[in-house]
């Protein structure tokens, strides 16, 4: 069956970002020094005419942009100037917003006054929530024991129920990535393809050792770091909240645990913002609505959760607990409308592309081995007679 | 003893011929030969020190032939008549032998083979030489007039050009008007200049000029004369057909093309939504909004390249060629699309793209502002099928880009990219006798070192009746016409090799026979001695040789290769010396 093409296709990523891709001649230069770029993931190049052509469905089940990490190597190479790195990040963009079943993402990547107005929405949403809750079961002054405004226990439930309702949506998501992936890249996989390439799953969403391939290692070493803090606080949220915020004394055990990876997400954060306004590299010098968003909100809830610990410790519980509404007001858009809507759901999507990945290697390879051992069969009867 | 001083310089050519042909051994032999002056050999004849060995051998022993046994004579014919001229010989007792091509080079893994021939080859040389004349080229005077056939871009600049360095013009177009396709044009690469406009300004100076005559309406019909001296037969339609007769020193093709007109049902031509770039060119010219087609908006466009061109070699009457134009007016096409108000998705299926020189530019620019570029397979042409109930035009295509997966793509109008063809020129090709190439164009004596000028002296081509071409270049290859025909105009007189036949008056007992047979209409009738005898007129004669071995009477020989000369070098490849 021939590909259906959709001329309409390049100026739909245009609004999410692919203003040169355009101007592509096809040289392959691209590909050529892109170090995932390998059969039968061929990128940037693929994906990119496959765009320029309009054939829709077969971008749309393309795991290629997940495979690239944004190293920039690419674009500085194009002798076009067709910016494929930032052609693939737009990709991303697009992709993420076809996976989303709710539409939000594809609200959020096409106007960055949409997204900005409704996260503005949801904080206020949250700040006024959090302070009629501190109000109607504790006092301003006291940020813990019996009469806390915000006490730990409760704020306890609400993280899980927030949590529970991210991997809901992300879960939905992905499912319609996989079914994107089977049907238009036309993969059959058996269930040991999908068993036997379970554990790149964690491996990569923990430490991204492909991302350790690309040229440069520094941006892998931030991200690790940004990564490994991120995970580090989630932990330390999800499971000791009590020890975090309570009890006239520092519990060593998890604090330190606690300051690290406040050191690592501002430090990160930092680097990457002061990176972006410097566009210092080939993978700074397009930021988009949403990577500034991105950047800013997550800085906004480091420091704000420093700040209030801060502030608890040296005996000014009042601003502790106001800095704690300003904390929750950032925390909650980003985790409810961020991490399953916006740039954070690569979290998700870019782990389960280089998963399926190595399912559809897997299952060709044994499509191969099943080949050889019909052939030795066929063969068998010849040399026996 | 012969009493000839003839000077034989043998070749190594580097190690071309050295390393197989036992140079020493030729030399010593042929020094033995009589009428052998002086046999030397040398690493390169060519070079300026053996060219200035050879004038002081024939001036310290004064030379009267010279053999040089080097490279094919294609090469230094010119090199070493001129070497003669210099020396004090006559040019045309000078004796190329081809021991390189002919000898060194065929029989590499036979060095004593190869030597024996060169051997032979050489003393078949001195033969010849042996028995030269001397001769002096031909001199005509020339008529300082020149004739334009044709009044597109490129004749009219050339028909300017001529006029412009003082020679007469009369400037034949077959049309009514003057200007070619030229003057249908608009807006062109690259400066954006009118097509129409231009034509018309270089239409007014041509009219205006007084060195030029103008006959539209009008044909060549008929060409007489010889060399320098045509007399050429105009057809003019006026109120009534009338002839004209015009004497001329030279005559410039430039009469054009016609585009390739597809068969219906190819690329889906003749189908309600398929069209030819010609026509729309007209279209997209012709609009004052967006682009429609038949009243209906244009909203998907592909563009198909090569039809008509690179045809595959095993069909019958194949076009093979590329047009070399089609590329580019595709990306310009796509262009001033791109200028009209409306979006418009443009697809380009192409199997290379050749937009050569700046025209890299052009297509760079239709890509950024969005032609997309699918590559199809040379034997897979693209299918372009029309729904006939829904109307739907649909184009399906491999792309080789994208491991040749299949695209479908609904268009609203499918345009192709035809190419270029050889114009009907039968009348005009028999009266010049213009050699025409196997793709139907008019072709030129070498492509690199002759390119406007026929093997009929003092007839040029140029513009895209030779070969599929740009206006600049059709424009230059007109100017360099102009340049040829000044240099044997301008002088008044002009040089051909003596190299022709000659007849016995006393022994011809005209039959006809060579008249028959001569392909360039030099051989007359006239009388002589109270006989009839065929008369050769030098100027026209090529020196063939065709109509030599027809006279049944043996009265006519040709300079520089006389019957005589012949047998001498027979004799010589037999290991004669007939001294």
């Amino acid at each position: 069956m021939a590909t259906k093409i959709n001329p309409g296709l390049v100026d739909e990523l245009l609004a999410y970002g692919a203003e040169d891709v355009s101007k592509c001649f096809n040289c392959g230069n691209c590909s050529a020094v892109c170090v995932h770029s390998e059969a039968p993931f061929v990128l940037p190049r693929r994906p990119m005419h496959a765009l320029q052509l309009g054939a829709e469905s077969k971008l749309q089940g393309s795991l290629e942009p997940w495979l690239c990490y944004y190293c920039g190597e690419c674009s500085e190479q194009c002798p076009k100037g067709a910016e494929p790195a930032e052609t693939m990040m737009s990709m991303r963009r697009w992709l993420t917003a076809k996976y989303d079943f709710t539409g939000i993402s594809r609200l959020f990547y096409r106007s960055w006054k949409w997204e900005l107005f409704i996260i503005i929405l949801a904080a206020i949403a949250t700040g006024v929530g959090f302070t009629l809750f501190g109000m109607s079961q504790g006092s301003i002054n006291s940020y813990d024991g019996p009469n806390a405004f915000l006490p730990s226990s409760k704020i306890h439930v609400f993280d899980w129920a927030m949590a529970g309702l991210l991997v809901v949506l992300l879960g939905v998501n992905a499912g319609r990535m996989w079914r994107f992936f089977t049907k238009a890249g036309g993969v059959k996989a058996s269930l040991s393809s999908y068993l036997a390439s379970l554990p790149a799953l964690p491996v990569h969403f923990f430490a991204q050792p492909k991302y350790r391939e690309c040229d440069r290692k520094r941006p892998w070493a931030v991200h690790l770091a940004l990564m490994l803090s991120y995970v580090t606080m989630l932990v330390l949220v999800m499971f000791f909240l009590g020890e975090l915020a309570s009890g006239p004394e520092i519990d060593w055990r998890v604090h330190v645990f606690g300051y690290l990876a406040s050191a690592g997400l501002i430090g990160a954060v930092v680097w990457n913002l002061r990176g972006r306004l410097r566009r210092d590299s080939a993978q700074h010098t397009h930021s988009h609505e949403s990577d500034w968003i991105f950047l800013i909100l997550l800085l906004i809830v480091a420091v704000t959760g420093v700040l209030q610990h801060v502030l608890h410790r040296s005996g000014l519980d009042a601003a502790a607990n106001v800095t704690y509404v300003v904390h929750l007001m950032a925390v909650v858009p980003m985790l409810v409308l961020e991490v399953p809507f916006g740039k954070w759901a690569h979290m998700a999507y870019r782990p389960l592309a280089v998963y399926f990945a190595q399912v559809q290697l897997h299952a060709e390879a044994e499509a191969v081995e099943a080949e050889a051992a019909a052939e030795a069969k066929r063969a068998q009867p010849l040399a026996s007679s | 003893m012969s009493a000839r001083k003839i000077g034989v310089y043998v070749c190594q050519c580097g190690g071309n011929i050295g390393d197989y042909v036992d140079v020493d051994r030729v030399v010593e032999a042929i020094a033995k030969e009589p009428g052998v002056e002086v046999a030397r050999t040398a690493m390169f004849t060519c070079s300026d020190s053996t060219q200035q060995e050879i004038i002081t051998d024939a001036q310290e022993r004064g030379l009267d032939g010279l053999v040089v046994a080097s490279c094919s004579p294609k090469l230094h014919t010119y090199t070493f008549r001129d070497v003669a001229r210099r020396a004090g010989m006559n040019p045309f007792q000078y004796t190329q032998v081809n021991v390189r091509e002919q000898c060194s080079w065929t029989h590499t893994d036979d060095h004593a083979g190869a030597t024996e021939k060169a051997l032979r080859l050489v003393r078949a040389g001195v033969n010849r030489t042996r028995l030269t004349d001397p001769l002096e080229s031909i001199v005509v005077e020339t008529t300082p007039k020149s004739l334009v056939v044709g009044g597109g871009i490129a004749g009219l600049r050339a028909a300017l050009g001529l006029a412009e360095v003082g020679l007469s013009v009369f400037l034949v177009e077959k049309k009514e008007r003057l200007g070619g396709w030229v003057s249908g044009f608009k807006e062109m690469y690259p400066h954006g200049r009118n097509g129409g406009e231009l034509v018309a300004g270089l239409e007014s100076a041509v009219r205006a000029h007084p060195g030029i005559t103008v006959f539209t309406n009008a044909e060549l019909i008929a060409k007489s004369g010889s060399f320098g001296n045509y007399q050429a037969t105009l057809a003019v339609q006026g109120e009534q057909l009338e002839t004209i007769q015009v004497d001329v020193g030279s005559i410039v093709v430039t009469t054009g093309f016609d585009t390739y007109q597809p068969d219906e049902g190819e690329f889906g031509f003749g189908q309600d939504g398929v069209v030819t770039i010609a026509e729309f060119k007209q279209m997209v010219e012709a609009a004052d909004g967006p682009l429609k087609y038949k009243g209906r908006p244009v909203k998907t466009l592909a563009y198909v390249y090569c039809v008509g061109s690179r045809q595959p070699e095993y069909e019958e009457g194949a076009n093979t060629y590329c047009s070399r134009y089609c590329c580019n007016a595709g990306a310009h096409a796509a262009l001033q699309v791109e200028a009209l108000p409306g979006k418009v998705h443009q697809y380009h299926f192409y199997r290379d793209m050749r937009t050569y020189g700046t025209f890299e530019l052009l297509y760079s620019e239709a890509l950024e502002k969005g032609s997309a570029y699918i590559k199809y397979p040379d034997q897979e042409p693209p299918v372009i099928e029309r729904d006939q109930a829904s109307g739907r035009v649909t184009v399906t295509a491999r792309d080789l880009l994208s491991e040749g997966e299949e695209f479908e793509l609904e268009v609203d109008l499918v345009v192709l990219m035809t190419g270029m063809v050889p114009r009907e020129n039968e009348g005009l090709t028999k009266a010049l006798k213009l050699p025409v190439g196997q793709s139907g164009f008019f072709n030129e004596i070498h492509p690199k070192l002759r390119p406007v000028e026929t093997v009929v002296d003092g007839v040029y081509i140029a513009g895209c009746c030779q070969a599929p071409r740009n206006l600049s270049e059709s424009v230059q290859s007109g100017l360099a016409a102009v340049t040829q025909s000044a240099a044997i105009l301008k002088r008044g007189t002009a040089e051909l090799d003596p190299l022709v036949a000659t007849v016995d008056l006393d022994v011809c007992e005209w039959c006809g026979a060579c008249q028959d047979t001569c392909p360039y209409d030099a051989i007359s009738l006239d009388q002589h001695a109270g006989k009839e005898v065929a008369v050769i007129a030098k100027t026209a004669c090529k020196g063939c040789g065709g109509c030599v071995p027809v006279c049944p009477a043996n009265a006519i020989d040709l300079q520089g290769y006389t019957d005589a000369q012949i047998r001498s070098m027979i004799d010589g490849m037999l290991g004669v010396s007939c001294a």
